[in-house]
C-alpha cells in the first residue's frame, strides 16, 4: 500500500468531508504535477526538474507512506546529478505507484 | 489569533488551514513569498507565520530575511516547514530569521504544540509592545509612541496631500488640583480628561500624553477650522463634566488648547510644526486659560 491511511486520518482528524476535499484537491493537481516533471525531464533542466519533483513530494507528504515519500525524495536529489536515462527509469517506477496511490485514495475518500 | 500559511502546495495549505481552524486560529493563506509580503503590509497583519522552505520565486529563507529587514519594529513569529533534513537546514532557517523549524512530513500533534508555543510568544510580545507604547496611568499613547505616530501622520499628509492638524491640550492649574486633593485625585483627573478626549475624538484621531498634564492630539485629514470644532467640543466637555473622586469630591477642570495645521511651505520639520501649536497653547494660557488659540 502506497497510501498511509493513518496519516490521512491524522491530518484530517478523520473528518470525512475533509478527507474528500483534500483527496479531490490532490487528484485534481496531480496530472499537472506529473506533466511538469515530464516537461522538465524533456527539456533537460535539472534544477527545474528537481523543483517539480519537490512540488510533488510536498503534496505526497500528506498522503504517502514513509518509504514512498523517501523514494520521491531520492528522485528530487538525483534529478540534479543522475544520468537522464536512469532517472527516467526510476521515475516511471515511481509514477506507476502514483496510480496505485490515486486508486487507494479514491477508495478511502469514497470518490 | 490569525496565522499566515505560506506554502505553494494547495493540499498542504488546505490541510494546515483546516487544522488551524480546529485549534482556534484564523488561517490566512498565501501561495508564495510575494503574496505573503502583501498580506503583511496591512495594519491587521498576522504575527504568527508558517512558511514553507521551498517555493517558486522567493524561497522560505529569503522571505524570512525580507520580513526581518522591516523597520517598523513589528514582531513576527516564524515557523519554517521543510522537507530538508539535517542540522545544516536548521541552521540556515534559523540564521535566515526563523524562530522554529519543523520537518515535513510532520506530525500534526507536534505542529499543534509548536504553534501553541508560538502564539504564547506573540501574545507576550504584544503585551510588551502595549506596555512600551501606552501611558501606564491613562492608557493613551505615551510620548515615544505619539511622536512616532506624529512623524507617520506628517508623511501621510504629505503623500496624500491632505490637511493635518494637531492640538496641544494642557489642564489649567493642575498643580492646584494635586496640592488640594492629593496626587491620587490628580491621577483620577488625568484619566477623566483622557476619557473625555477619547469620547469626543474620531476613530482615526490619536491621543498621547506628552508630559505631566499635557496631551497631544493628532487630527489627520483635518484643517484648522475643523480642528477648532473638535477642540471646542473637548474644551466644553471638560468644563462641564467635573472629575468625580469617590462620592463626595467633584473637581472642576478646564483646559487650554493650542492648534496648528501642518503647512508644508512653512513647517520645515516636525519640531517647528509642534512649536507653532505649543506657542498657541502658551498664548491661550497667557490670555486667561480655558480657551482655544489657533497658531498664526
Amino acid at each position: 500500500m502506497i497510501l498511509d491511511p493513518q496519516r490521512v486520518q491524522d491530518i484530517t482528524r478523520n473528518k470525512a468531508s475533509l478527507i474528500t476535499a483534500i483527496s479531490q484537491l490532490f487528484l485534481s493537481e496531480l496530472p499537472a504535477m506529473i506533466d511538469s516533471i515530464e516537461l522538465q525531464l524533456e527539456q533537460g533542466d535539472k534544477k527545474a526538474l528537481s523543483n517539480a519533483v519537490h512540488r510533488l513530494k510536498s503534496a505526497l507528504g500528506n498522503f504517502a507512506n514513509t518509504s514512498y515519500y523517501q523514494e520521491i525524495s531520492a528522485l528530487e536529489i538525483s534529478a540534479l546529478e543522475a544520468e537522464a536515462q536512469q532517472w527516467r527509469v526510476n521515475w516511471l517506477t515511481a509514477k506507476d505507484k502514483l496510480n496505485t496511490l490515486s486508486a487507494e485514495l479514491k477508495q478511502m475518500a469514497g470518490l | 489569533m490569525d496565522v499566515l500559511i505560506v506554502d505553494d502546495d494547495a493540499v498542504t495549505r488546505l490541510a494546515l488551514s483546516a487544522a488551524l481552524e480546529e485549534w482556534g486560529f484564523v488561517p490566512i493563506l498565501a501561495e508564495n513569498g510575494e503574496k505573503a509580503l502583501k498580506k503583511l503590509e496591512v495594519d491587521t497583519a498576522p504575527h504568527l507565520l508558517i512558511i514553507d522552505w521551498s517555493m517558486p520565486g522567493m524561497s522560505g529563507p529569503e522571505l524570512c530575511k525580507t520580513i526581518r529587514k522591516r523597520e517598523d519594529g513589528q514582531f513576527f513569529y516564524i515557523l519554517m516547514l521543510t522537507g530538508k533534513e539535517g542540522n545544516e537546514a536548521i541552521i540556515e532557517a534559523m540564521e535566515a530569521g526563523a524562530d522554529d523549524f519543523l520537518n515535513k512530513p510532520f506530525d500534526h500533534r507536534v505542529l499543534k504544540v509548536r504553534i501553541a508555543a508560538g502564539s504564547r510568544i506573540v501574545r507576550l510580545e504584544q503585551t510588551l509592545n502595549q506596555l512600551a507604547s501606552r501611558d501606564a496611568l491613562t492608557q493613551c499613547w505615551n510620548r515615544r509612541m505619539i511622536d512616532e505616530l506624529f512623524t507617520t501622520s506628517i508623511a501621510e499628509s504629505a503623500r496624500k496631500r491632505s490637511a493635518f492638524s494637531i492640538m496641544v491640550v494642557d489642564i489649567d492649574h493642575f498643580k492646584i488640583v494635586n496640592d488640594t486633593y492629593g496626587h491620587a485625585a490628580g491621577d483620577v483627573a488625568l484619566k477623566h480628561v483622557v476619557n473625555i478626549l477619547n469620547t469626543n475624538l474620531r476613530e482615526y484621531d490619536q491621543v498621547g500624553r506628552y508630559g505631566g498634564e499635557e496631551f497631544v492630539v493628532l487630527l489627520p485629514a483635518t484643517d484648522q477650522n475643523e480642528a477648532w470644532g473638535v477642540a471646542e467640543r473637548v474644551r466644553s466637555a471638560i468644563q462641564f463634566q467635573p472629575t468625580l473622586v469617590g462620592d463626595d469630591i467633584s473637581i472642576d477642570l478646564t483646559v487650554s488648547i493650542g492648534i496648528a495645521q501642518f503647512d508644508r511651505g512653512r513647517d520645515t520639520n516636525q519640531t517647528t510644526f509642534f512649536e507653532r501649536a505649543d506657542q498657541a497653547l502658551y498664548t491661550a494660557k497667557r490670555s486667561g486659560r480655558n480657551r482655544i488659540i489657533c497658531a498664526e
